[in-house]
């Protein structure tokens, strides 16, 4: 008896009931009408203590949901799908304009600022998260000016 | 003494009727492209005033985003009278018809935007004449193909010509300061 009891707090140590990554200052980038397609951002961090990717993410507003990268260098600009959005142990990432974001393809409903939509996230230590992100006006964008 | 106490003014006098001199970063020879409404666009109906002009594309989820978001708040930071500065936003993807191009324009209210497209001739030579490149890949997203290009803003001045050369991060006081001086 003692013994399960043990093991059962073993086991309650070793599964965490909270995912190790934690989902703050999300937001998407209110859509041109013309498009169906926007970015989403956010900052994720692991308060674990080993490495966890974000590998996929699904939303009940959109057809299908990527992570993109965009970069510029020499003042062409790029964006590239990529697999998955890796969070080292014990630090943070940032999905912000110009950088790593969520694009939301095949909009299926109007979204002005201020309205909110639902993200699945998943991560490949099996733990998901459901989280809301506001809607904001592309007109002001919380982007970075950075230095030259 | 009195000679060049009349040379000095003079000189005052001649550097007060002259708009500011600038350096031309470029110069651009006349073009032809096809604007939102479908109708042909010819960079001689812009002489004498000057204009911002940037390549991206509708489908462009971020870059091309953030440059309007700049580009929006420059024209507020300029004020009004900046509103005769058109923004040319000319699209390098072939499936930005006019029609779209006219939607996409018109949501960024803040800008007195006009959207441009072409034959891909007409493009490919206003883009080779700004120093800019672009490249349409197939990446695999649901999206359809993703286009590398040059995101940069050019304030051109009255003569059509490069005058000044911004990009997203650029503070939008210091492209409004630099619309207002030409």
């Amino acid at each position: 008896m003692k013994r399960s009891i043990l093991l059962l707090a073993v086991l309650m140590i070793a599964v965490p009931s909270s995912a190790a990554v934690s989902i703050g200052s999300a937001w998407v980038r209110e859509p041109n009408p013309a498009r169906d397609l926007t970015a989403a951002f956010m900052t994720l961090k692991n308060h674990g203590t080993s490495v966890v990717s974000l590998v996929r993410v699904s939303s009940p507003f959109a057809e299908v949901v990527e992570m993109h990268e965009t970069r510029t260098a020499e003042g062409m600009t790029s964006m590239r799908k990529v697999d998955g959005i890796a969070v080292p142990a014990a630090s943070a990432v940032k999905l912000e304009p110009g950088g790593l974001h969520l694009m939301l393809i095949g909009l299926k409903q109007k979204l002005g600022a201020g309205s909110r939509i639902v993200l699945h996230l998943e991560f490949d230590d099996g733990t998901a998260a459901k989280i809301e992100a506001e809607v904001r006006s592309a007109g002001g964008d919380h982007h970075h000016h950075h230095a030259h | 003494m009195r000679t060049s106490g009349i040379f000095l003014l003079a000189l005052l006098a001649l550097s007060c009727s002259r708009p500011i001199e600038h350096e031309k970063l470029m110069e651009i020879p006349e073009f032809e492209l096809v604007d939102h409404s479908g109708r042909t666009f010819r960079s001689a109906s812009l002489r004498g005033e000057p204009a911002l002009l940037f390549f991206g594309y509708t489908h462009c989820p971020d870059a091309c985003p953030m440059m309007l978001s700049t580009v929006a708040r420059a024209y507020r930071e300029a004020g009004a009278d900046a509103r005769r500065i058109p923004t040319l936003f000319v699209s390098v993807d072939p499936r930005d018809t006019p029609p779209v191009l006219a939607r996409y324009v018109s949501y960024f209210s803040a800008i007195p935007a006009r959207g441009l497209t072409g034959t891909k001739e007409q493009i490919d030579a206003v883009v080779k004449m700004f120093g800019a490149q672009y490249i349409i890949h197939d990446t695999g997203s649901a999206a359809g193909p993703v286009v590398d290009h040059t995101l940069r803003l050019y304030l051109l001045d009255r003569d059509g010509d490069v005058a000044a050369l911004f990009d997203p991060q650029s503070r939008p006081a210091e492209i409004a300061k630099a619309m207002k001086r030409l």
